[in-house]
């Protein structure tokens, strides 16, 4: 288990992080969500003993936590942009004490896993950023870290890669692996997460696993297209009218009277697409805002 | 650290422009040292003596005396000067490639001749007299090399700004790691303690291991013109082109004639202890002044300063370099102060007077200066590489 017990980061101009607490068993995905400079990356740069903790402690499994335990997948791309995408892999694995033979069976299981072999001899810099962010994840993985810290992983991916990204992610959490992992897109992680930590302007505004927030919040929804007059915000039931582009999410407080619109909307025809879903991390955590505002 | 070592020093000695530098020094190298084989192929007569058929007597009388740039054979089809006894007169044909300094030569070795042998028609009695009246007594003596020719000095400065250059490229490397966002990477993997020192190590083992390259390159062309003909013909040429006074015959003569005596050897080695102490200090703070350098851009700006402050040193020791200023003025001050004591107190010792507790004072003193400063920019370079990292522990494992 991870244990982040009141882990303080300020800068001078007061930034940073301050009393995070968070427990994360094995085979758990932690989604670590914040605003711009809400303390996300800082609270990563402690774990990863960049930069010196004000407080708090660490440890992993009881014991204090070392950098060869860590995988790191940072949100720029940092590679060196010369080398062939086997010899970055080589040399991060290499700083982790990796034997040779160990390295070449590990990279060939990855480069495989990761559908990247038609790059394993190509330079950085004929690499996509797609391919680019495959290979950082390879370096982060080869030595089967304990922890896995992913800084916004699914940034600038296509489709595909995201996909790929997001399977090898659950996939490799069943290896005991436990992961953080920071991101805007609460939609592209929210399947992929047990539990989150919700930092605002430093501080930690939501701690928890996904369920217990949805079971707190038995609210439901149901999207609706080309609706731009929010043409069922007066019905029953109905607690928050959100707009995203051309649909209109109605967020209802009982499930029965979001039923009954849903149905009546069927009966008549009226939409080309209608989704009934509970609500979404993105909607909860804007609740949590709300709620803390 | 070793991997950090090992892939650096890969990078920096293995690449395409490192292995088309070394390949091209190669080649240079192997055309000086074998500048004589292709030169004569293109200008004959810089390298070979000139070939002259004479006569046996002419050639009895001139054999002691003739320059080095000459040599009699018999073939009269292989000499390019030829001399011939035709009744009362002296023929001469000159090669139309030889320029006139051949017939002025020649002409004055004929004259020569031809006096002695008329005075040799006279009775024995007067020939001395004759001989006096004739030719003046000039007696010929060359110099020898004075003792202060400084090219210790030029040796040692070439060395400061080889390695200079060798030691910038460290802090260049520290820029581009920043600059690419790899530092922050890199240190999730090994400590701030570690990287540092790996850093100097990479910049004191690249001086060295480009030094010994290069070194290398130059003693192994030595040992095949050793082998080819112990030098003979390059010796033959920079005498031709009067970079010798002397034409020697092998390196090993030539190696007799520098008369290097243990005493100087140790001089130098010990200029060299100074040199490298003075780059080492030099190489961390260039290091401590590329870590707060956040864009490649801010690189030329930032160190620009550095190295016009590092070629005012050295043009200071070039005006100062006076037997008033090195003994007891402002150069003698300067050779106990660190950093520019990597290049005054070896001229002062190498070149003026320097007493043993001199050299050992300035020594210790450049020796302390290096250990704080190592210290300093260690404490400095966690404090400042990653914003927020000051105060970091240097106990990652």
């Amino acid at each position: 288990m991870l244990e982040i017990k009141g882990v303080s980061k300020l800068y001078g101009d007061k930034q940073g992080c301050q009393s995070i607490h968070l427990n994360v068993m094995e085979q758990e995905i932690c989604g670590v969500l914040g605003r711009n400079g809400s303390g996300k990356t800082t609270l990563f740069r402690c774990l990863l003993q960049l930069i010196p903790m004000d407080s708090g402690e660490v440890t992993l499994h009881g014991e204090r936590l070392l950098l060869s335990d860590i995988g790191y997948v940072p949100e720029e791309r940092s590679v060196i942009q010369d080398l062939r995408a086997w010899e970055l892999v080589v040399f991060f694995a290499k700083l982790k004490n990796m034997k040779m033979a160990d390295i070449y069976r590990e990279m060939d299981y990855w480069f495989d896993k990761l559908e990247a072999q038609n790059i394993r001899n190509k330079r950085l810099k004929e690499c996509s950023k797609g391919n680019q962010q495959k290979i950082q994840f390879i370096c982060a993985l080869i030595h089967k870290p304990k922890l896995l810290i992913l800084d916004e992983p699914l940034t600038g991916l296509d489709v595909d890669n995201v996909e790929l990204i997001k399977k090898i992610i659950y996939e490799h959490r069943k290896t005991g692996c436990i992961i953080l992992l920071s991101s805007h897109q609460f939609e592209e992680i929210e399947h992929l997460c047990d539990r989150v930590l919700v930092l605002e302007h430093s501080i930690v505004k939501y701690s928890g696993r996904i369920k217990d927030i949805k079971d707190a919040h038995p609210q439901i929804t149901i999207t609706i297209s080309d609706d731009p007059y929010r043409k069922h915000s007066d019905v029953e039931g109905v607690c928050r009218v959100i707009s995203d582009g051309h649909y209109t999410k109605y967020v209802f407080r009982e499930q029965k009277l979001a039923q009954k619109m849903f149905l009546s909307a069927v009966k008549n025809r009226e939409y080309e697409t209608m989704k009934v879903e509970s609500l979404t991390l993105k909607d909860l955590l804007g609740d949590i805002h709300e709620n803390i505002d | 650290m070793k991997t950090l070592i090992e892939f650096s020093l890969r990078r920096r000695l293995s690449n395409p422009v490192a292995l088309l530098l070394l390949g091209f020094t190669f080649l240079v190298s192997g055309a000086l040292f074998f500048s004589d084989t292709w030169i004569s192929s293109i200008a004959y007569d810089w390298v070979n003596p000139v070939e002259i058929n004479a006569p046996e007597e002419l050639v009895q009388f001139l054999e002691k005396q003739i320059e080095p740039g000459y040599v009699f054979v018999e073939a009269k089809e292989e000499a390019k000067i030829q001399i011939q006894f035709v009744d009362q007169s002296i023929e001469v044909y000159i090669h139309p490639t030889l320029s006139q300094y051949h017939a002025y030569q020649i002409e004055a070795w004929v004259t020569q001749y031809h006096t002695f042998s008329e005075i040799q028609k006279y009775p024995a009695s007067i020939q001395q007299e004759m001989i006096h009246v004739m030719t003046p007594e000039i007696k010929m003596t060359y110099l020898p090399p004075k003792k202060d020719d400084h090219s210790g000095f030029i040796f040692i400065t070439t060395m400061y700004f080889m390695m200079l250059s060798f030691s910038s490229a460290m802090a260049n490397e520290i820029v581009v790691e920043k600059t690419s966002n790899m530092l922050e990477l890199i240190l999730t993997s090994v400590s701030f303690k570690a990287h540092y020192y790996a850093k100097m190590f990479i910049g004191w083992l690249s001086v060295i291991l480009q030094t010994i390259s290069y070194v290398g390159i130059a003693l192994f062309w030595l040992l095949i013109r050793q082998l080819f003909d112990q030098g003979r013909g390059l010796f033959q040429l920079m005498y031709q082109i009067h970079w010798l006074p002397v034409r020697f015959v092998s390196f090993k003569e030539w190696m007799v004639s520098l008369n290097i005596s243990h005493q100087w050897v140790t001089g130098l080695m010990v200029g060299f202890l100074f040199l490298f102490l003075g780059i080492l200090v030099v190489q961390i703070i260039m290091v401590v002044i590329s870590i707060r350098i956040e864009h490649i851009e801010e690189a030329g700006s930032v160190q620009g300063p550095f190295y016009l402050a590092l070629l005012l040193i050295y043009y200071s020791s070039i005006f100062l370099n006076t037997p008033n200023q090195m003994n007891e003025g402002i150069g003698y001050i300067l050779s106990f102060i660190p950093i520019f004591s990597m290049l005054f107190m070896p001229m002062r010792f190498l070149f003026y007077q320097a007493s043993l507790v001199e050299v050992i004072l300035s020594l210790s003193l450049s020796l302390g200066t290096w250990m704080i400063v190592v210290q300093w920019g260690e404490q400095y370079y966690r404090d400042h590489l990653i914003r927020g990292s000051k105060q970091a522990k240097c106990e990652k494992k």
